[in-house]
């Protein structure tokens, strides 16, 4: 059971990204393909596409925030000594919790009122969830993911800035997904 | 000091309406908004503070509607063939040659027909303002110009919305969709042959460098709904409603008036711009109404009910002259 | 109030090390709390929105395309046709790197990979002709700015979607200013190599050896052919012509040069979508923050004051530059485009500048950006894949800065640079 919990930490987003990334390549590849030999395509290509792309985006970010890459100004919070880095570094956590929580209590309000007025997408007919639920989704597997961090950083505290602060979540599986090639060096 | 607290009680009774819409600041919908607002203002004596928000700063018409919905704004305006998704009784507009000018049109959108329209949008905490204008639409494209049902076979166009798109497709036309914003690089491109919007569209949007032919098939009437947020309408004082929903009948007629000028200067404009003008004669219009009307006519009532469809082409015949 | 709230809690977020996106949704939740322009529902409605965007759908695309070509050998087989032209040339590889920057730019999206393509390769070949280290280090971080500047660009369909310019128009209008900032490099690197005795290769070519150097790299030199040609010609959108690099990129890498696995395919699309998410991720945050600037009239209030001290077009001009090279030199490029262009745009149209031409002048500042220390992902990137010590990089790059800033300055004020490709070939700006 833990291992299949490990398994799904380290390759949930990624296997959907992956396939996700692909759809939406072969989609607009196909569509271009239609136009030229056929003279013709899907009316909903364009749409699909496009809600593929922002639940690709979600995952994507989720992901994201599982190691840590997100852009962030560090240099002048680098000069403190690290005991207080890492004391910020938590509270930058919590704050990206409470932004998290607030967005995903006013997506899930969203997605209510898309039900409770039926408003749907344009070319298919599919309720408009098939988008506010990428962020609804999304957001809540940002909390997971933040949790996640933030208990790491409390059972690490007294580890290695670096062990504690966990960059491109090196130490917490980054480079053991399922379809990584072995051999070559990864950026 | 008695200044502060008059201030005070101003700055607490001050109104404010946010609106926002799609078009953008040249077009007579602006224009009259922005009367509408100048003369709100005034006879207020300042006391309702108008925004505009034109050219969809605030986002495409259906998300315009979600705020409108909440009360993040107050008011909209959107033609109603975008909100068919969620008011499916709007599809009915959708039929091809309603009517037969824009008179035809303002009589049966401003009498029972119009009124009975805006119901649907009430249980959405919704209240219908009116009708404005964008235009009967017609047929521009860089291959031929279109005098009969035939000459659209084969020509490329966008397609915006699923009754469009097979109506056109009845019609011989092959569609491509895409956005408003991606029609002009398209055109210019040749990814799409043609396109068909209203006059003044064609205009603004500057098709006319892309395009040789502008065929005026006047295959269908653009309406520009105007709604407001309903617990917003229900705050205002009678004295309040009242001006707002006269200055709203006003700044109707004056975007149907500058609507009406417009398109007349555009149209003698067009041929200095390298635009072939064409009228297409009324049988062959007719001819491409029963094809494209057959095409989405059971589409149409399944969507807005029989009883709607029944009741609008009464009253568009009662009401044709 | 508002803006106070608004940008004064962002930039206290920004230094606590909030990351950017977080740091504008945390500013933008806090001004809604306070002051309620807009209801929350409102501002997560557009977040989501934000990123249902065909044309940024181009941004993994292209990413993944310049990734697996990188990956696939298309640089260097870019190069070997490079060298046959400029190598014998005094500071000849430094010339061929900064042309093959040039050609590499027409396939890739950003600048940082293109630094990582051609920098692995010609670095070390640089060095091994006793050029100097840190000159080495810093002209292939600097033309590999080019790579944001020549299409396709990440920045610039980054910066179409902000502003409501067409993307086509963007990557026409970025060819000029692309060409230009090429050339300023190579002459400089070429007075530079004359003052320190680099010589060119002595190598000469038989007729042979050039036909079997052009053919093996047809298909890499087809690749800007099939983008650039198919969005100009009219047979694709600038995202269907990434989707179809993609696919070229994949045809070309794995089946033809055959150095990049199909095992390997899953780890690299994957790979550029997370390379991207931290990016979309402020984009669309961003587009909430951008409907509290919009609903409160913040821009055109920004644009006023801005007016009302000055209306002078030059001085403006220069002061905008001048921002945006701060800007530049301590945040990341798009997370900076995404949020000034609402701002800066109301200022500059106003003074009767095209949009579009702005969207270069953008970029180019931004692009330097990218080589100004203390954060430059270009200086980054080159000390990755060389053994360069950044402090001894950061001094380097001075002069190169210095050339890209005349270049800045001739975009910045001679708007034919880049609105006349544009239109010659017809396209809307
Ligand atoms: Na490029
Ligand atoms: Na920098």
């Amino acid at each position: 059971m833990k291992k299949v919990f490990a398994w799904v930490d380290k390759n949930f987003e990624p296997v959907l990204m992956t396939v996700l990334f692909y759809s939406m390549t072969i989609l607009v590849t196909l569509q271009v393909v239609l136009r030229f030999v056929f003279n013709s395509g899907f009316s909903w290509g364009e749409e699909v596409s496009r809600f593929i792309f922002v639940w690709l985006m979600y995952f994507s970010i989720s992901y994201t925030t599982r190691n840590h890459r997100h852009i962030k100004v560090s240099f002048l919070v680098n000069k403190f000594n690290e005991k207080v880095q890492k004391i910020i570094m938590l509270i930058v956590d919590f704050l990206f919790l409470i932004f998290s929580s607030v967005i995903f209590i006013s997506a899930i309000k969203i997605c209510q009122s898309v039900i409770e007025y039926n408003d749907r997408a344009v070319t298919i007919d599919v309720s408009m969830n098939i988008i506010y639920g990428a962020g609804f989704i999304g957001f809540a597997l940002m909390i997971i993911r933040l949790i996640q961090g933030i208990l790491w950083k409390f059972k690490n505290f007294s580890r290695s800035l670096e062990y504690f602060e966990n960059y491109t979540g090196i130490y917490t599986g980054a480079k053991e997904i399922c379809f990584m090639p072995r051999e070559k060096e990864v950026k | 000091s008695q200044e502060t607290d008059g201030k005070e009680t101003t700055s607490a009774k001050k109104i404010e309406i946010n609106i926002g819409h799609e078009s953008n600041v040249q077009t007579p919908c602006h224009k009259a908004l922005l009367e509408f607002e100048k003369s709100v203002e005034e006879k207020s004596d300042g006391r309702i503070d108008i925004k505009i928000f034109p050219a969809s700063q605030l986002g495409k018409a259906m998300d315009m509607m979600e705020q409108v919905r909440r009360g993040d704004i107050q008011m909209s305006l959107g033609a109603t063939t975008l909100f068919t998704q969620t008011i499916p009784e709007f599809a009915v507009w959708d039929s091809f040659y309603l009517f037969d000018d824009e008179a035809h049109a303002h009589r049966v959108l401003d009498g029972k027909a119009g009124k009975e329209l805006l119901k649907p949008l009430e249980p959405m905490g919704l209240t219908g303002l009116g009708y404005m204008e964008i235009g009967f639409r017609n047929f521009s494209n860089s291959k031929q110009p279109i005098k009969t049902a035939e000459d659209v076979q084969g020509i490329k166009i966008r397609g915006y919305n699923p009754i469009q798109i097979k109506a056109w497709e009845a019609a011989g036309a092959t569609l491509t969709n895409l956005s408003w914003t991606e029609v002009f690089t398209s055109l210019q491109q040749n990814l799409i042959d043609g396109q068909e919007c209203a006059t003044t569209s064609f205009y603004t949007a500057k098709f006319y460098e892309a395009q040789k032919y502008w065929s005026l098939t006047k295959h269908i009437y653009t309406n520009y709904l105007w709604y407001a947020n309903t617990k917003f309408m229900d705050s205002l004082s009678d004295e309040d409603r009242g001006l707002i929903e006269e200055e709203i009948e006003a700044a109707i007629k004056l975007e149907r008036d500058l609507m009406k000028k417009q398109e007349e200067e555009t149209l003698a404009q067009l041929p200095d711009l390298g635009i072939e003008v064409n009228e297409v004669p009324l049988e062959e219009r007719k001819k491409m109404a029963e094809l494209m009307n057959a095409a989405v006519k059971e589409d149409i009532i399944s969507k807005c009910g029989q009883e709607i469809y029944n009741m609008v082409m009464k009253e568009v015949e009662a009401e044709r002259k | 109030m508002t803006v106070t709230l608004l940008f004064g809690s962002f930039i206290f977020f920004l230094i606590l090390s909030v990351p950017i996106a977080i740091a504008i949704g945390l500013a933008s939740i806090l001004t809604i709390f306070v002051v309620q322009p807009i209801s929350i529902e409102c501002f997560t409605q557009t977040m989501i929105q934000g990123l249902n965007s065909f044309p940024l759908m181009a941004v993994p695309l292209f990413t993944f395309a310049g990734d697996i070509m990188g990956r696939g050998g298309i640089s260097k087989r870019l190069l070997n046709v490079a060298a046959v032209f400029f190598g014998r040339w005094t500071g000849g590889l430094g010339v061929v790197s900064i042309v093959t920057c040039l050609f590499f730019a027409a396939i890739s999206g950003t600048g940082s990979a293109t630094v990582a393509a051609i920098g692995v390769i010609m670095i070390p070949a640089m060095l091994a002709k006793n050029y100097n280290k840190s000159f080495a280090g810093a002209l292939v971080a600097t033309a590999g700015t080019v790579g944001t500047i020549i299409p396709p660009s990440i920045c610039m369909v980054i910066y179409a979607v902000s502003a409501g310019v067409s993307v086509t128009g963007m990557f026409t209008a970025g060819i000029g200013p692309g060409l230009l900032v090429g050339l300023a490099l190579i002459i400089y690197s070429i007075i530079y190599s004359i003052k320190h005795g680099y010589k060119g290769d002595d190598r000469r070519y038989t007729f042979k050896e050039i036909v079997s150097i052009f053919i093996d790299a047809i298909p890499a030199l087809l690749v800007p052919v099939i983008i650039l040609g198919g969005i100009y010609g009219g047979l694709f959108t600038p995202t269907e012509a990434a989707a179809v690099a993609c696919v070229y990129g994949i045809f070309v890498s794995v089946f033809i040069y055959k150095e990049v696995k199909i095992s390997e395919l899953p780890f690299i699309g994957f790979n550029a979508c997370l390379l991207c998410a931290a990016v979309l991720v402020i984009i669309g945050i961003s587009s909430g923050f951008g409907r509290i600037l919009t609903i409160t009239q913040v821009p055109i209030t920004i644009a006023n004051f801005i007016l009302s001290i000055t209306s002078n077009k030059i001085l403006i001009l220069l002061l905008i530059n001048i921002l945006l090279l701060l800007v530049g030199t301590f945040m990341e490029t798009n997370a900076a485009i995404i949020i000034l262009v609402p701002i800066l745009l109301p200022v500059v149209t106003s003074l009767g500048m095209n949009p579009i031409q702005f969207g270069l002048v953008m970029v180019l500042n931004l692009a330097i950006g990218f080589i100004t220390p203390p954060l430059g992902a270009n200086l980054f990137m080159a000390c990755q894949i060389s053994d360069i010590k950044f402090d001894d990089l950061a001094k380097a790059i001075m002069p190169w800065i210095v050339v890209m800033i005349i270049v800045l300055l001739l975009v910045t004020f001679i708007p034919e640079i880049t609105l006349t490709l544009p239109r010659i070939l017809n396209i809307p700006v």
